[in-house]
C-alpha cells in the first residue's frame, strides 16, 4: 500500500469512504489500521473486540467494491458499539458481572442498520455499568481513562466510546445517552456527542436503563459525521413502539451557513459556579454567534436548577423496574449457593450489581413504594412537566439553546466516586434534554488552562435535528481546526503506556 | 416560592440524623438484594450515599405544583400498527445454545416454585431444573 494508513490524516467518515472509492486505500487497511489501535489501547476503552469478524467484513467489502456492486455509505467504516447495545456474535456484559458472558441471541435493530449502510463493527466500548455513571469508572471490568491525561475521568457513561475516537483507535463510535451520557464524555474527551430526540432511534436490542429517557446517539470527530450516522440509524422500527414515524432530515455535510438570523437562546443563571474557563469560554462563543450574524436570545429556564435531582429520582424508579429482570433465573449472574429462591435471587443481584447500581436500585425501590419515598416520584413527574414547559416557552422565542455541555472539564479519576451527588452534578447541563426529550448535541469548544477539552452544548425542539445539525456544523466552521488534538491525545496515550512499563 | 408543609414528606423519609438500618433492610428485602451479605464497608457506604442522596432530593418538595399534571414520557408519539402477517421467530436452537444450562428444548433453571414447608429449610437448596 503506497499511502500512509489513513487514521494518521485524520480524515473524516465522508472524506474516508471518498478515499475507500477511489482506491486510495482498501476497507482490509482501514480496518486493520482500528484493529491495530484497539489492541494498542491503554486507556481501557474496549470490552470486546472481534478482529477476525472485522477483517472478514472489510475482505467481503473489498470484493463487493471489486466486483464493481453497489455499497453503502459507510462501506469498510469500523465502528465502536457501547456494550450495552446488542451485536449478533459478541457479548453483551453492560460491564456488569450479572451480565458476564451473555450472548445476545438477537441484534439490535440500529446496529444492524449501520451494518446495512456497510459499517463494520468491530467490539464493544467500555461503560460505566448499565450506563450508571458520569466518570466511565464503574465499570466491572476497569475504568477508561481519558486520552488527554490518564489520570481523568472520561466522562461517563459512554467512557469507551469517548476515548476510542478521541484517541484515533476509530472514527466513530455508538452510544446511549439518558441523561448525557454521550454528550459529557464527548466533553470531557473533545470529540462531538450527539443525542436525537427520544423516539427518533429504535431501542430493540438496548438493555433498557431508564425507558423514558434512554436514546442512542454518535459520537464522532465532527458534526457532519454524527448526522451522517443518525441519518442512518434514525426512523421508525417495527420492533420499537415509542419510535417515531416523522420523516428524518439532516443539513447538507458543506452546510456552514445557518447561522445569520438564527435566534440562540443563552442563559446565564445556569452559570454560577461553573468553572472559569468553561464560561469564559461559553461567553466567547456567544460573541463568536452574534458576529456570524445569529440573533442572541436571553432566556429564563426557572427549573433547569432542579433538573439532576428530578432526573434521579425518575431514573432510578425506572431502572429499578428494568433491572427487577435480572434476578439469577433466566439470565445473568447466578451465586454459587442459596436455601431458597428469594435467597437465590437476592444474593445473586447482590453479587452481580456494583455499588452504584445498588444505590440506584434502592433509591429507585424507596421512591417506587407507598410509604416511603412515593412522594417524591410523583413530585419529580410534575417537576417534569415544568421544565418541559420551560422548554416550551424557550423554543417559542429561539430556534436553538447554547448551554455549556458540562460545569468543569474532566475531573481526576476517584474525585468523585464516594459522593454520588457530586456525581450526579456533572450533568447539570445535559439531564434537562432527557428529562424533555430533545434533540442536543455537544462539540468541542476549546481547552481549558489545562490544556483540557471543553465542549458547548445546543439544544432544539423535539425534532429539529436539522436546524440544531445545521447551527452545530456552522458554529464548528468558526472553530480553529486543532489537528494536534488528536496526535496530543495519542502522545498521551503513548506517554501513560511507557510510565506504566516503567513502574 | 411556598414550601410545601413538612407533614406532607413520606414518613420514613432517610437522613444523615435518623438511624435508618431497618429502613435499608426493608426495602433491600422488597427488591431482592442481599444486602446483609456485604461487607460492612459496603453497607455503611450504601447507607451514607442514599441518606446523602434522598436529602438532596428533598429539594423537589418544595415546588409547587398544585394543579400540575405529571409526565411519564417526554414525547408523544403517534401509535403505529403493524400488517398483521405472521412472521417467522427467532432459531429456537439459536437461543437454546445460549442458555447456561439446557434440557431438550427447555432452559434448566433453578426451582422458582417451593412448597410451604420449604421456606426457612436451608437444606432444601434448589437444584437445576427441580420444578
Amino acid at each position: 500500500m503506497s499511502n500512509p494508513l489513513p487514521y494518521t490524516t485524520q480524515p473524516s467518515i465522508r472524506e474516508l469512504v471518498e478515499g475507500l472509492h477511489r482506491g486510495d486505500w482498501r476497507a482490509v487497511d482501514v480496518v486493520e489500521a482500528a484493529l491495530q489501535r484497539a489492541q494498542q489501547d491503554q486507556l481501557n476503552a474496549w470490552l470486546h473486540v472481534d478482529a477476525e469478524a472485522a477483517m472478514r467484513h472489510a475482505e467481503q467489502t473489498d470484493a463487493v467494491r471489486r466486483a464493481q456492486e453497489t455499497l453503502g455509505p459507510l462501506a469498510g467504516i469500523p465502528i465502536g458499539v457501547k456494550d450495552n447495545i446488542h451485536v449478533l456474535g459478541m457479548p453483551t456484559t453492560c460491564a456488569s458481572r450479572m451480565l458476564q458472558g451473555y450472548m445476545p441471541p438477537f441484534q439490535a435493530a440500529a446496529m444492524t442498520r449501520l451494518q446495512k449502510a456497510g459499517a463494520i463493527l468491530i467490539g464493544k466500548t467500555n461503560m460505566d455499568e448499565f450506563a450508571m455513571g458520569s466518570s466511565g469508572e464503574f465499570s466491572f471490568a476497569s475504568p477508561t481513562r481519558n486520552p488527554w491525561r490518564p489520570d481523568r475521568a472520561p466522562g461517563g457513561s459512554s467512557s469507551g466510546s469517548a476515548a476510542a475516537v478521541a484517541s484515533s483507535q476509530t472514527l466513530a463510535a455508538i452510544g446511549t445517552d439518558t441523561g448525557g451520557s454521550v454528550r459529557q464524555p464527548a466533553a470531557f474527551c473533545g470529540v462531538v456527542g450527539f443525542k436525537p430526540t427520544w423516539g427518533r432511534i429504535s431501542r430493540h436490542g438496548l438493555v433498557a436503563f431508564a425507558s423514558s429517557m434512554d436514546q442512542l446517539g454518535p459520537l464522532t470527530r465532527n458534526v457532519a459525521d454524527a448526522a451522517l450516522l443518525y441519518a442512518i440509524m434514525a426512523g421508525h422500527d417495527l420492533l420499537d413502539a415509542t419510535t417515531s414515524a416523522a420523516a428524518v432530515t439532516i443539513p447538507r455535510a458543506d452546510c456552514t451557513n445557518a447561522l445569520p438570523g438564527l435566534r440562540i437562546g443563552v442563559t446565564r443563571e445556569l452559570l454560577d459556579g461553573v468553572q472559569p474557563d468553561i464560561a469564559r469560554a461559553y461567553h466567547a462563543i456567544e460573541h463568536l454567534l452574534r458576529d456570524a450574524g445569529a440573533h442572541i436570545v436571553p432566556m429564563s429556564l426557572p427549573m433547569a436548577t432542579h433538573a439532576v435531582a428530578t432526573y434521579q429520582v425518575i431514573a432510578a424508579a425506572e431502572a429499578s423496574s428494568n433491572l427487577a429482570r435480572f434476578d439469577g433465573v433466566r439470565l445473568g449472574h447466578r451465586t454459587a449457593e442459596a436455601s431458597s429462591l428469594a435467597a437465590l435471587q437476592s444474593r445473586s443481584r447482590a453479587e452481580g450489581f456494583g455499588a452504584e447500581v445498588k444505590r440506584r436500585i434502592l433509591l429507585g425501590t424507596w421512591v417506587l413504594s407507598h410509604g416511603y419515598g412515593d412522594e417524591y416520584l410523583s413530585q419529580a413527574q410534575r417537576v417534569r412537566t415544568l421544565i418541559c414547559r420551560d422548554f416550551a416557552q424557550a423554543f417559542s422565542q429561539c430556534d436553538v439553546l447554547l448551554t455549556p455541555t458540562t460545569p468543569t472539564t474532566a475531573f481526576s479519576l476517584g474525585e468523585r466516586t464516594h459522593d454520588p451527588v457530586h456525581m450526579y452534578l456533572a450533568d447539570l447541563f445535559t439531564v434537562s434534554a432527557n428529562l424533555a426529550g430533545l434533540p442536543a448535541i455537544s462539540l468541542p469548544a476549546g481547552l481549558d488552562h489545562e490544556g483540557l477539552p471543553i465542549g458547548m452544548q445546543f439544544m432544539s425542539a423535539p425534532f429539529a435535528e436539522e436546524t440544531l445539525l445545521a447551527a452545530a456544523q456552522s458554529l464548528e466552521s468558526l472553530l480553529p481546526k486543532r489537528p494536534e488534538l488528536h496526535f496530543r491525545a495519542a502522545e498521551t496515550q503513548r506517554g501513560h503506556s511507557e510510565t506504566e512499563a516503567g513502574a | 416560592m411556598d414550601a410545601r408543609p413538612v407533614a406532607l414528606l413520606p414518613h420514613r423519609i432517610w437522613s444523615v440524623t435518623q438511624p435508618i438500618d431497618s429502613t435499608l433492610l426493608e426495602l433491600a428485602e422488597l427488591t431482592r438484594l442481599d444486602v446483609k451479605s456485604l461487607h460492612h464497608d459496603e453497607q455503611e457506604g450504601l447507607r451514607a450515599a442514599l441518606a446523602r442522596t434522598t436529602a438532596w432530593v428533598a429539594q423537589l418538595m418544595a415546588i409547587p405544583t398544585d394543579g400540575v399534571p405529571t409526565t411519564v414520557q417526554p414525547v408523544v408519539l403517534p401509535t403505529v400498527l403493524r400488517a398483521d402477517v405472521a412472521v417467522p421467530n427467532a432459531d429456537s436452537n439459536a437461543i437454546l445454545a445460549l442458555a447456561p444450562d439446557r434440557q431438550a428444548h427447555w432452559y434448566r433453571v433453578p426451582r422458582v416454585v417451593e412448597r410451604a414447608t420449604d421456606t426457612g429449610d436451608d437444606n432444601a437448596a434448589p437444584e437445576p431444573g427441580d420444578e
